[in-house]
């Protein structure tokens, strides 16, 4: 056997490679290819939904003679590839539009009024929310309501039953009483003060429910600078000090999920999929956390919804296969809410008002059968609008209550700070 | 004396060195723990009696299968390869040529231009991604592997070109000039001469150039929508994060494996990486 020196290994690995790499050089862009319509989607909380949408897809491509491809791209990269796609004016049929509403993309997105009509009169019509999240500023739908994402507490049974509140907190206050008790024993509570979804969500959810909001029902008119807003503010330092580590300015999204998979966190304010997975993977403790309401303030209970929808572009060639494929999709909304395992809250009022598949079935799950009554998205109590958006993506609100809780800022510097970010996106657009 | 020279290798030399070693391999180290650790471990809290949060008593190797079965990984790790090594080699060979122009040839404004090439590595990739967008439309080469083959060169060819650059500088001129002197043309004595002699800064860009193709995110996010065209970097944050769930075991089983690659091109040219580090030529 002869050696082989590094100068042929080289060569001859690089020959290798060059041969099978080859092929390469042929393919054709897949887009050039037969009539397909092409979607871009979220990479689901929950992997089954995925398979479950794939093979719904390959099955209605093989009944209308229509290729249905559906990429999925995680959630916090989908705005990027939708504005690539939109500059270049190519790319998907279909996009998916996760928690930005659809006045940003509205000049990209084709008009789907009749289409929501005809879906609304099969279904008993969409719920406000829906409207609100898929309706831009000419009063029309320009993309379909999918789903929602609700936002409620998840509590240890065992250890609230242990401080007399077997039912867990049903107000902020009562979280905050009883937090600061499960702390002191060494289970904190966890609400993220940080740059991620939850926070953010969850902060609006305070604020909301003390009376306050970032802008008034004219979607135009700021009033952050309000005795509501103060009030929730200093609602969240004291949560935040009695209840809570200073762990939560760091978190990202799956931190209040570890918080509570560990077997350290008392309650947190996520949505199922922290129970999901701890399902999977510690059913002792899984027994252990039961779901809650979103807990009620002053102002009433109102949670935050992250909201998704589908949007047809404009430069699709294939608009008409499109339509058809979202109308038998939404059509099919109790088998994608069973494959979502009870993830995905309807948006549609026949499914909204229930009885609904594994969630009115599990005593433990049945609390989000009212998800639909009292979830609201960013904006509220005006629209889903542009400006909101960008107040929301830009994290202004958390960065002012992280301040605060932190004491950099007092209240009024916090207030005064917050307004003036508030205010001077809101100028851009009105 | 010898007690003295003892002490103060142990504090000069042993210790910052062992420092260094456990600070570049840990990483390494807790992607290993953390791939062959069973889920019912990697969720347990760390003040549970039973946790051993630096090894496990239980390894398994579910998440490589899991990796390796549910999704396209190894797809994913051929595409990486081929995009890396052919932007890299495109991306040499026009580093050579520009570095060797901008090191040896006297034009004016050639000082300028180096820098001005430097610069446009600093531009950020997100910034370029759209008009590059528009670019890859226009040549219908999206969602192909020429999408990245022929965008990674953005960045690489400048970034080949200043350290190349700089590595010909230290090259003496005398050695090229003795070359024509003997009937060598230019192309000749920088072909014969100079490019053997600068093998150690070659292989440095290439190992540089390699590395940055392979990890590059943004353009292969959006230039590449299909699952089975991916790159590792793509896939493994696509398929498995979701929102707010990390399948830790399969990430890190996805990343130790998608780091080999790299460590066997790094290890396979250490000295000639280390040479061209380092400086080269003496005059």
């Amino acid at each position: 056997m002869t050696n082989l020196s590094r100068r042929q290994f080289l060569t001859t690995t690089a020959a290798a490679a060059g041969v099978v790499a080859a092929p390469h050089a042929w393919i054709r862009p897949a887009w050039a290819q037969a009539k397909e319509v092409r979607i871009l989607a979220w990479t689901h909380f929950v992997p089954a939904y995925d398979k479950w949408v794939d093979a719904f897809a390959e099955q209605w491509s093989t009944k209308n003679n229509i290729h249905v491809i559906i990429d999925h791209v995680p959630h916090l990269q989908i705005p990027a590839k939708i504005a690539a796609e939109i500059a270049t004016q190519s790319g998907h049929d279909i996009v998916q539009l996760v928690g930005s509403g659809t006045e940003k993309w509205s000049a990209a997105l084709m008009d789907v009024q009749d289409l929501c009509d005809k879906l609304a009169k099969k279904h008993g019509g969409f719920t406000p929310l829906a409207e609100n999240y898929c309706k831009t500023a000419d009063g029309k739908y320009h993309s379909v309501p999918d789903f929602f994402i609700d936002f409620p507490g998840l509590y240890r049974k065992d250890l609230w039953t242990e401080i007399g509140m077997p039912n867990g907190p049903d107000t902020w206050d009562e979280l905050r009483v009883g937090g600061a008790k499960l702390k002191a024993k060494g289970f904190p509570i966890g609400i993220g003060l940080a740059h991620h979804n939850d926070s953010r969500n969850s902060w609006r959810a305070i604020m909301w429910c003390h009376g306050g909001s970032e802008v008034a029902k004219d979607g135009k008119t700021v009033t952050y600078n309000s005795k509501e807003v103060r009030e929730a503010l200093k609602f969240m330092k004291a949560l935040y000090k009695e209840a809570m580590t200073p762990e939560v300015l760091a978190w990202d999204d799956a931190s209040n999920n570890r918080l509570l998979a560990s077997g350290r966190g008392a309650w947190i304010h996520n949505p199922i999929s922290a129970y999901r997975t701890i399902e999977g993977q510690n059913k002792e403790l899984a027994d252990k956390i039961h779901i809650q309401l979103s807990p009620r303030g002053p102002a009433g209970r109102l949670s935050y919804a992250n909201c998704l929808a589908y949007g047809i572009t404009r430069f699709s060639p294939n608009q008409d296969a499109a339509k058809a494929f979202l109308e038998h999709l939404t059509d099919s909304f109790k088998d994608a809410f069973r494959a979502s395992t009870g993830y995905d809250t309807p948006f549609l009022k026949t499914f909204a008002k229930g009885p609904l598949p594994i969630i009115s079935e599990d005593p433990k799950l049945k609390p989000l059968e009212k998800s639909p009554e009292y979830h609201y998205t960013m904006g509220y109590p005006g629209p889903c609008t542009v400006a909101a958006d960008e107040v929301y993506q830009q994290f202004v609100m958390i960065d002012a209550v992280a301040q605060f809780c932190t004491d950099k800022m007092d209240l009024e510097q916090t207030v005064k700070w917050g307004e003036d970010k508030i205010k001077a996106i809101y100028s851009k657009f009105i | 004396m010898v007690i003295e020279r003892r002490w103060k290798k142990w504090v000069y030399f042993y210790i910052p060195l062992s420092l260094f070693v456990i600070g570049t391999l840990f990483p390494f180290y807790w992607m290993f723990v953390t791939a062959i650790r069973p889920d019912a471990e990697l969720y347990r809290s760390w003040r549970a009696v039973t946790n051993t949060p630096f090894w496990t008593l239980a390894p398994t190797l579910d998440h490589f299968k899991d990796l390796l079965e549910k999704t396209t990984f190894p797809q994913w790790l051929w595409n990486t390869f081929f995009i890396a090594c052919a932007s890299t080699m495109i991306s040499l060979f026009c580093g050579l040529l520009a570095g060797y122009a901008l090191a040896r040839l006297k034009f004016p404004m050639a000082g300028m231009l180096g820098t001005s090439i430097f610069v446009t590595y600093l531009v950020p990739p997100t910034l370029l991604f759209i008009p590059l967008a528009d670019i890859i439309r226009n040549f219908a080469l999206g969602n192909t592997p020429w999408a990245l083959i022929l965008t990674y060169p953005t960045f690489l060819i400048p970034f080949c070109t200043w350290l190349l650059m700089g590595y010909f500088k230290t090259i003496p001129k005398e050695l090229e000039e003795c070359a024509r002197i003997d009937g060598a043309t230019r192309f000749g004595a920088m072909t014969r001469i100079i490019f053997p002699i600068a093998v150690p800064g070659i292989l440095s860009a290439g190992i540089f150039a390699f590395t940055l193709s392979w990890n590059e995110f943004i353009y292969a996010l959006i230039f590449l929508s299909s699952p089975e065209k991916k790159t590792v970097p793509v896939g493994v944050v696509s398929e498995l994060i979701r929102g707010d769930i990390y399948f830790w075991g399969q990430l890190m089983a996805g990343a130790l494996l998608g780091s080999i690659p790299v460590a066997l091109v790094y290890s396979f040219f250490v000295e000639y990486y280390v040479t061209g580090l380092t400086g080269s030529v003496k005059g």
